[in-house]
């Protein structure tokens, strides 16, 4: 180890190789240490040789592949379908596909087959998966057979014994205290686990869990409503359009009945149940109708009770209903006052690009952001192994479930 | 609204030409980390492409970063590093990138640099995760102390000691093998 003398000329040193001395000019300050500073300082010189530069052909291919997947993702946007704006979706979705797949070679389709959550080419796979979903207009047999192939990876995900966060959807086969099968997967409860809803035989569960050597660990069980469709996503048989801003939060009754589904009815299915959801979030703007909480909507209305003063920045508890149509109505929204772990006061929405930089989250103090979010931008950054993972087969129901997903990944 | 913020904004809604923009601004400066990170051309483009892929994937599930894009992206990239290198710990690259050696090498320079490329990305690997994330914004990317506080959320003088603390546990490593000269 180096003393602390040593490591302060050796701190003066490069900072002089910085503004562009040269490693003589620098050494012939500390003569005594030359010949120890000198191996250190050639180093750091050839650390500057290995910077690589971006080849402008590369960079161009992959901005195409990366506004083609863009495309792919909005020519999909999950249970929109309707007779009417079908087809032109179809034809965007199929050009956008061709294009990335033409961008990236048929060759990375094949090889990202074979990809497991956490591979560099799995969130080409899930795209690729999206895409052939929405050109067949949401097949049943083909939704099933992706839902199939998240267990398949799980399983080989647990063989391998690799740590990786993963997500998935399956009717509910056993309920123990402390372990689930869920889907032919055995999935232990801890008590860090989030469980929403009450686990039941036969009842469709939606779990974000961690791989490992010690077997699947849940870190949410969020139960469907139990006349839910459960794989089986249909194009919504255009239904009556609920009001966007005014929607009628359903009381707790018609919450999905306990009682078992009825025999799985084929075909379209009804318009789904309001989810009960919770999640924390901070607030970024505060609107009559409409707020935004962690980048997501959320609808105010006369029902909703607001407890505490909440200003742009506080950081919140919601309680909401999630809509068959994904929005989220809250019905109460709640100040916290522990959540600020930020040196900075709330309410500073400071959107400066060059204050943001916090890759490692750990820069307490000197962000003046909107505050409290440095959580956020964390829970963001641990997720990243799993953003792919998060829209198992529920992307492309009708529901919309992801959503929930996300929203309690917050807490 | 900073123009970062209102790129944000539209990029939420897929917008091809807030997308395009991000693309562009970020993608070099992704590159030059991982690139330095990895060491291999064609990994590191990519390892960059998987970073823009989870951007894709975040904005869709409204995990997108709000107004700290730049500082999301470096800790996607070494996320997308620190994953491969997981997934490769057996089997470490080998190959080398030809645009590192000077084409007017002597034979034995020529062996030299691929010796010290590959023994300088070996004893790199050794630092800690940290270490490595500060060497590749400085060196990799030439990102100017303060900028690399502020990545990190350290104080200009903590980055520097840490980087001197890298390059000189990168020095020792490599002092037995004598290839710096």
């Amino acid at each position: 180890m180096m003393d602390a003398q040593f490591e302060a000329k050796l701190i003066e040193c490069l900072s002089a190789l910085d503004d562009g001395q040269s490693i003589e000019q620098v050494l012939a300050r500390y003569p005594g240490d030359a010949a120890e500073l000198r191996p250190i300082l050639m180093t750091a010189g050839r650390l500057s040789a290995f910077r690589m530069e971006p080849s402008e052909a590369q960079k161009m291919k992959s901005r195409q592949a990366f506004l083609a997947q863009a495309q792919v993702l909005q020519a999909r946007p999950a249970g929109k379908f309707t007779a009417f704006r079908l087809w032109p979706r179809l034809a965007a979705t199929f050009g956008a596909l061709v294009l990335v797949i033409g961008v990236l070679g048929g060759g990375a389709v094949v090889a990202s087959g074979s990809a497991l959550p956490g591979d560099p080419l799995y969130g080409f796979k899930r795209i690729v998966e999206d895409a052939r979903l929405a050109l067949s207009g949401n097949n049943a047999t083909l939704s099933a057979q992706f839902a199939q192939t998240r267990i398949d990876e799980i399983n080989a995900l647990l063989d391998a014994g690799r740590e990786v966060e993963v997500a998935f959807r399956g009717p509910i086969e056993s309920v123990q205290p402390n372990t689930l099968i869920i889907a032919g997967l055995v999935v232990q409860r801890t008590a860090d686990t989030q469980v929403i809803g009450t686990p039941q035989i036969d009842r469709t569960a939606e779990v974000r869990a961690l791989t490992g050597p010690g077997g699947l660990v849940a870190r949410s069980i969020i139960i469907a409503g139990s006349d839910e469709p459960s794989l089986i996503s249909t194009p919504a048989p255009t239904p009556t359009p609920r009001p966007a801003m005014t929607p009628t939060p359903a009381p707790t009754e018609t919450r999905p009945p306990q009682t078992p589904a009825p025999t799985s009815t084929p075909a379209p299915t009804p318009t789904a149940r309001p989810v009960e959801i919770e999640f924390t979030g901070t607030v970024n703007s505060l609107g009559d109708q409409q707020w935004v909480i962690d980048g997501a909507a959320v609808l105010v209305n006369a029902q909703t009770e607001i407890r505490g003063a909440i200003n742009v920045g506080q950081r919140v508890k919601v309680n909401a209903w999630r809509l068959a149509g994904g929005q989220i109505v809250a019905r109460l929204i709640e100040a916290l006052d522990g959540g600020d772990d930020d040196d900075a006061p709330g309410g500073n929405d400071n959107t400066n690009p060059n204050d943001d930089d916090d890759s490692n989250g750990n820069d307490n103090g000197d962000n003046k952001n909107h505050n409290g979010d440095d959580d956020d931008n964390d829970d963001n950054q641990n997720g990243d192994d799993n953003q792919n993972d998060n829209d198992d087969q529920n992307d492309n129901d009708n529901q919309n479930n992801g959503n929930s997903n996300n929203a309690n990944d917050n807490d | 609204m900073s123009d970062e913020y209102s790129l944000l904004v539209r990029a939420r809604r897929l917008e091809s030409d807030a997308l395009a923009e991000i693309h562009d601004i970020y993608y070099a400066p992704i590159f030059r980390y991982v690139a330095f990170r990895v060491g291999d051309r064609d990994l590191a483009e990519d390892l960059t492409s998987e970073v823009f892929t989870r951007l894709l994937a975040a904005l869709r599930d409204k995990n997108a970063p709000q107004t700290t894009l730049r500082g999301w992206l470096y800790g996607v990239a070494a996320r997308v590093v620190s994953d491969h290198h997981r997934r490769h710990y057996r089997a470490p690259e080998v190959e080398l990138d030809e645009s590192l050696i000077s084409r007017d090498a002597t034979p034995a320079e020529l062996v030299d640099e691929m010796l010290t490329h590959e023994e300088l990305r070996q004893a790199m690997a050794e630092l800690t995760e940290e270490q490595q994330h500060v060497l590749a914004l400085r060196f990799g990317h030439e990102l100017p102390i303060q900028e690399v506080a502020r990545a990190l959320g350290k104080t200009e003088g903590a980055v520097k000691q840490l980087q001197a603390r890298a390059v000189a546990a990168l020095a020792r490593k490599l002092a037995p093998l004598k290839l710096v000269k």
